[in-house]
């Protein structure tokens, strides 16, 4: 009896975590280069209480055993790469990539972050920041009299001076990218860390076999589809109220059994 | 011990079992490729003593088709099951969520590389080759329109000749035999989601509570009957 309870609750905490990744969706469906993900179930361990094959008291054969299942379990949490939509700004400094590939972020430890957030700034040195203030890896650093910065598809950083006419090149953005991107950790902040499971970056510059083109003046916005989102939370509530009923039913059961006894 | 007492209590520990059955459909109603249970139960007579008989057979019924994002997304519209590594021996999935490990094999999401006719599905290292992949419905992957490989997809003469293991796979028993499904219409970008049916769940429950209630009512009428007899018997001089 108990089985059919713990099932049951396993059931509601698979649809609860469901909610919760819908509900991070949503929360995001404004934040630059935010890429939605998806939670996967698998069912658990099944228990046999006879197995199949086994001769039964009159000498037949069982044609199929008895395993019950005891409920299911969350297995991993997708992250979709797909493009997310790509938004005018009139920001010169915001770079949307268009296509595959990540920037790559300086982390204040000195390690490398990757993001698809390209809404950089300059800083008071004239390093591009990304909009937390973390520096562009490898770093590009621009002096003080600039007049009009522009970078180019393939992500040369270029810029006309003050009192010039030909443009002055200032470095060139490289791009990194994964064999399996939804292996990167959120390491939150719309950055992302590799791991053993995403593999070690490959470099290469925008444009290039593999990578997607640099777009000055864009932003790529999050992927979230909110139609998508809005009918998976309706199936996520239902399926845990279901649930709920499931776990009811098994409690109306229990309490049958302890009225056998009076 | 009164002979009812000890089918009663049969009833009543299936109908407890077949709980567990509804409920765990129900908890696997968002899992890719789940395939509901069905409990059947028989009263067979055994030398005047009556005995209950169970099994659970697995429904493999079409599960209905989720579009998703992801070009390694697939699910089968036929017969036939994704065949897996695990460790050295093969089992069998209807999930085809499928990812690109690092190390470039198509895998399951807990990491099992799928097979293909000729071995693990190789996607290739490198960047040079995270190219557009299209799949066929005969299953045939190609990758930048290069073909790699086609998806090893199985079936049994008898679908009962497999058995659940637990995170979507299947294991075949001794003696199923399998067989190579040669167009098994795959779908790219779309998942089988679970087959089961909410309402046809619920009203199983229902059933099985009252069969429960009428069970656990006629014990304590046969407790009462007992009681009387073992009590006031006596006084009937």
């Amino acid at each position: 009896m108990l089985r059919a309870l713990r099932t049951a609750a396993l059931g509601m905490a698979a649809q609860q975590l469901n909610v919760d990744t819908i509900a991070n969706n949503l929360a995001n469906v404004n934040t630059t280069g935010y890429k939605k993900s998806s939670i996967e179930f698998q069912d658990l361990l099944y228990e046999t209480i006879q197995s199949g094959g086994a001769e039964s008291a009159e000498g037949k054969e069982k044609p199929s055993e008895l395993s019950i299942g005891m409920g299911n379990r969350p297995v991993s949490t997708f992250r979709s790469y797909s493009q997310g939509a790509i938004e005018e700004t009139s920001n010169p400094f915001d770079i949307a990539i268009s296509g595959k590939g990540f920037f790559q972020i300086e982390m204040p430890d000195g390690s490398v972050s990757y993001s698809r957030d390209g809404a950089f700034r300059v800083n008071s040195s004239g390093a591009m920041v990304n909009s937390s203030g973390l520096e562009m890896y490898p770093n590009i650093t621009l002096p003080e009299d600039v007049q009009s910065v522009s970078i180019s598809q393939d992500g040369v950083v270029s810029a006309i001076m003050e009192g010039q006419v030909a443009p002055q090149e200032f470095g060139q953005i490289e791009l990194a990218n994964f064999m399996n991107p939804a292996g990167l950790n959120p390491l939150g902040g719309n950055l992302l860390g590799a791991t053993e499971a995403s593999g070690d970056p490959n470099y290469g510059m925008a444009g290039e076999s593999g990578f997607g083109t640099i777009m000055q003046g864009y932003l790529e916005k999050s992927n979230v589809d909110v139609v998508k989102e809005m009918v998976g939370l309706i199936v996520a509530q239902r399926s845990y109220e279901i649930n709920s009923k499931a776990v009811k039913t098994a409690d109306e059961m229990l309490a049958m059994i302890n009225a056998l006894k009076r | 011990m009164d002979i009812r007492f000890s089918g009663l209590k049969q009833a009543m520990v299936r109908q407890l079992e077949h709980n567990s059955v509804v409920t765990n459909n129900l908890a696997n109603i968002n899992s890719n490729g789940y395939k509901r249970d069905v409990m059947f139960s028989d009263l067979m007579e055994n030398n005047n003593k009556p005995k209950i008989q169970s099994h659970i057979e697995t429904d493999f019924s079409q599960g209905d088709f989720r579009q998703t994002d992801n070009p390694l997304d697939m699910a089968i519209s036929g017969a036939g099951l994704f065949t897996i590594a695990k460790g050295d021996e093969l089992v069998f999935t209807r999930d085809g969520h499928f990812t690109r490990g690092s190390d470039g094999l198509l895998t399951t999401s807990s990491g099992l590389p799928v097979m293909g006719q000729h071995g693990f599905i190789d996607l290739g290292a490198g960047l040079e080759n995270q190219g557009h992949i299209k799949i066929s419905p005969s299953g045939e992957i190609f990758m930048n329109d290069e073909f790699i490989d086609t998806l090893e997809i199985s079936s049994f003469e008898n679908l009962s000749g497999i058995e659940k293991i637990g995170d979507n796979l299947f294991k075949a028993k001794q003696g199923a035999i399998e067989s190579r499904v040669e167009d098994p219409g795959i779908l790219q970008g779309k998942i089988e989601g679970s087959n089961v049916t909410p309402v046809y769940e619920m009203i199983k429950l229902i059933e099985l509570q009252r069969a429960f209630e009428t069970s656990q009512k006629t014990l304590r009428t046969l407790d009462e009957a007992t009681g009387k007899a073992a009590n006031n018997i006596g006084n009937y001089r």
